[in-house]
């Protein structure tokens, strides 16, 4: 039986912040949804690790023997996001070099093997060029600057 | 090419590939058949005009959708068909990078069902980047169809909301005046972007209407909430942009 590392994430409690979601999930229901997918992958979890609101994983969390997992179970990629809402693709990266599987049950993404973990990790990479530069000044200026009654209009 | 669109946030277009959203339309006709437990007939849109016949309550029809879209899901990779069925019309739009919508949405609207799908805008919570495919698998015109309000009339609303939040006689008024019935024909789809006010009333045709939304946009465009990993797959990048992310991928990780 194949043996898994899950990790939770703890919402901080109230709405969700997405329309047609009612509220957080809970933990309880994060580790009934990560069960389906262990009970489908006909495997167990060992450990459990929980990330937080500003709080993503890090490497420093994965400080015991990892060689006994087949892969890492997320909830969701809220787990893999700094506070500017990018993913953290070093940790992404170190996780797929530590894990053979990786799974983040919410965005529906799977990565078993080299060609999935390339195809997701680029996508990862044009995501964080799109939140960096929704973020940004120069982003916010020049929308401003080209809106329908903005600054050049 | 789109400047119907471009002026209006909306248009109607025809299939590239006919026999391809024939395909499609047989096939929700024969999941939908299967699931009611029917006889199918050599008339496909007359097997799905008529399938409220079906369900006693909104309840049941209800039901029965959820189990149709999930079934699609499973056997059909819609956002790709669809894709490919107007594609001349829809890439210009998003451009060569595209994201679609995981799950597609199936809206069934029986003669009298009670419950339309209210008014409301895409834009904001999800991107106004966005163009909305509204696909029907039957004739849609009068109030067998949707609504939607056209980009000027949309922002004359949308302004009338934000100086005026209790008026909603106010803003029913402006959706009398200039809210229009879509007519589309089987073989055709609406498109609209994501900032038009639409809904649909309650069907006084007398024949169901079985249709499907879905969303696509630049892979490269701003997010809005929704998130987009959540919501959206990758459907195809251009090799230019596939270079960049090889390129990009390997200064970070070599």
């Amino acid at each position: 039986m194949k043996k898994y590392l899950c990790v939770l994430h703890d919402y901080e409690s109230g709405d969700f912040c997405e329309p047609g979601v009612s509220k957080m999930p809970s933990l309880d229901l994060q580790r009934k949804a990560i069960d389906v997918l262990l009970q489908k992958r006909d495997a167990k979890q060992v450990q459990e690790l929980r990330t937080g609101t500003g709080q993503k994983l890090s490497t420093t969390d994965l400080n015991f023997e990892t060689d006994q997992f087949s892969g890492i179970v997320f909830f969701s990629a809220e787990s893999l996001r700094t506070k500017n809402r990018e993913i953290d693709l070093m940790l992404f990266n170190s996780l797929y070099e530590e894990f053979a599987e990786i799974f983040i049950i919410v965005e529906s993404i799977s990565i078993e093997n080299e060609q999935e973990y390339l195809s997701v990790s680029k996508r990862f990479i044009a995501l964080n060029y799109c939140a960096q530069r929704d973020t940004s000044d120069e982003w916010k200026d020049l929308v401003s600057q080209v809106t329908i009654g903005g600054k050049n209009q | 090419m789109n400047s119907t669109f471009s002026k209006n946030g909306f248009e109607i277009i025809l299939a590239d590939d006919l026999p391809a959203l024939n395909e499609l339309q047989k096939h929700v006709r024969d999941i939908s058949y299967k699931l009611i437990g029917a006889e199918t007939s050599e008339n496909i849109i007359g097997d799905l005009n008529s399938l409220h016949e079906a369900f006693k309550s909104p309840e049941d029809a209800n039901s029965f959708r959820l189990k149709l879209t999930s079934q699609l899901s499973n056997q059909v990779d819609t956002g790709t068909k669809v894709f490919e069925i107007f594609r001349s019309k829809l890439e210009p739009l998003v451009g060569p990078d595209i994201l679609v919508q995981k799950t597609p949405n199936l809206v069934f609207q029986p003669p009298e069902y009670p419950i339309p799908t209210e008014l409301h805008r895409d834009a904001p919570a999800n991107s106004p980047y966005e163009v909305i495919v509204w696909l029907p698998f039957v004739d849609c015109f009068d109030t067998k169809s949707m609504y939607v309000l056209d980009r000027e009339h949309s922002q004359i609303a949308a302004e009338h909301i934000k100086q005026n939040p209790d008026d909603k006689n106010g803003f029913d008024e402006i959706l009398l005046a200039h809210a229009a019935l879509m007519e589309v024909p089987f073989g055709s789809a609406l498109i609209f972007w994501s900032g038009l006010f639409h809904g649909s009333i309650v069907n006084k045709e007398g024949e169901s209407r079985l249709s499907l939304n879905i969303r696509y946009k630049n892979l490269f465009s701003p997010a809005g909430i929704k998130d987009q990993l959540r919501y959206f797959n990758v459907l195809q990048t251009s090799q230019l942009t596939d270079l960049g992310l090889d390129f990009q991928h390997r200064e970070q990780f070599r």
